[in-house]
């Protein structure tokens, strides 16, 4: 997944990352990819809660004077 | 982190007021009742589109979060500043005409965008907006007074300045200092109001000179985190064009997660910085209690979405890396 796919997932597709946060392997095999063990514990120590800033900061609300 | 929120959450009291809020839930509960005494079908439409706008679905918040542009703060802080004891029902009305002139900017913004809902179909709710964002001044000032030199030249060059940028397919520096700052000249009028309710020449041009300054910077602010609103809807904007210019072979997306944010927001930091020089004239610790926020808020999702940026590029390079396969 290239990192603009992923950008989009932050906006509109919580469950990914919930399923990607508890169980890495399960998730990447759902989207139908494989990784190693050193890959899987790399993905285990991502802080995924910073992930909901990015909705709520690019999202739909716009509050600019214009 | 921990600190960090808790210093957030006290600040954000500055911006929420009890003096706000009251005006502000004033002005919406006026709107209603106006329109739906004189235009009850449209009243009802717009009631929806107000709500709508709101992220928590109630009309007056929209107002009152804390990265919008402090149109609404702005006149009440400078006659605090320029008066002991301002007249409370001179300020209802000048909040009352802002909001009004705001949901007309926005309606209208809100088609030219493509951001639009139910937009074209209240279109004719622009004709109770703007008289009410007018009329209400007549009260206070007669045809001949120069407030009304002030309000043209701003709403004026305000609508010249939209219609310019929408027609440009890139904004350069040049284009954002001229044009889009510009768009914002709007934010006079009410400081002008103020200004000449209680007598002061110079001491206007200080905060109009701030006003101006501060929504450049808010602008800045809009194109970096509108950026993928803007992309999505084809609108261009000073930050998208620099995105264009700088992205080489990346996507937009993709520049602005590696580097475009980061730079981004250290630009506004600053420009922040910077404002903070036109402070001292104003005698305003609102003011500068409102910077000291923004400063805060900035700093604080500069961290967040910079880790979050950060999830985005490891997650990216393992599912993109040879061995993470596609499973047969």
């Amino acid at each position: 997944m290239t990192v603009q796919e992923l950008f989009e997932k932050a906006l509109h597709n919580s469950k990914f990352w919930k399923e990607l946060s508890q169980d890495p392997a399960k998730a990447l095999a759902t989207a139908g990819l494989k990784a190693t063990p050193g890959q899987v514990a790399a993905l285990k120590q991502l802080n995924y809660k910073a992930l909901d800033e990015v909705a709520t900061a690019f999202g739909a609300h716009g509050t600019g004077i214009t | 982190m921990a600190r960090h929120n808790e210093g957030l959450a006290a600040q954000s009291s500055l911006l929420h007021d009890d003096q706000l809020q009251k005006l502000v839930g004033g002005s919406c509960a006026r709107i209603q009742t106006e329109l739906t005494r004189r235009a009850p079908f449209l009243g009802e439409q717009v009631r929806g589109w107000m709500a709508h706008l709101s992220p928590t679905g109630v009309a007056p918040d929209y107002f009152l979060q804390p990265r919008m542009f402090p149109i609404l703060r702005l006149p009440l802080w400078a006659a605090k500043s320029l008066t002991a004891e301002p007249d409370g029902d001179f300020l209802a009305d000048v909040i009352y005409s802002t909001v009004n002139g705001y949901y007309y900017i926005r309606l209208l913004d809100n088609l030219m965008d493509g951001h639009g809902t139910i937009e074209l179909k209240i279109l004719p709710a622009t004709a109770f907006f703007h008289t009410e964002f007018q009329a209400t001044y007549q009260k206070y000032f007669d045809a001949a007074h120069p407030f009304w030199e002030v309000f043209r030249s701003a709403w004026f060059s305000a609508s010249d300045a939209v219609t310019h940028e929408f027609n440009l397919d890139r904004i350069r520096e040049a284009e954002f200092e001229r044009i889009t700052v510009a768009k914002l000249a709007g934010v006079r009028i009410p400081l002008a109001a103020v200004g000449f309710r209680y007598g002061t020449g110079q001491g206007m041009q200080r905060w109009e000179n701030f006003a101006l300054a501060l929504a450049r910077w808010s602008q800045m602010e809009d194109d970096l985190f509108d950026w993928h609103q803007d992309l999505c809807h084809g609108k261009t904007s000073y930050f998208l064009s620099e995105a264009n210019r700088c992205k080489g072979f990346d996507t937009v997306d993709a520049w602005v997660i590696h580097e475009g944010f980061h730079q981004g927001v250290e630009t506004l930091q600053r420009e922040l910085s910077a404002l903070r020089d036109l402070l001292p004239p104003l005698h305003s610790p609102d003011v500068a209690s409102y910077l000291d926020l923004r400063e805060t808020m900035l700093e604080g999702q500069k961290t967040q979405i910079g880790e979050a940026f950060r999830v985005l590029e490891t997650v990216a390079i393992v599912t993109e890396a040879p061995r993470a396969q596609t499973s047969d």
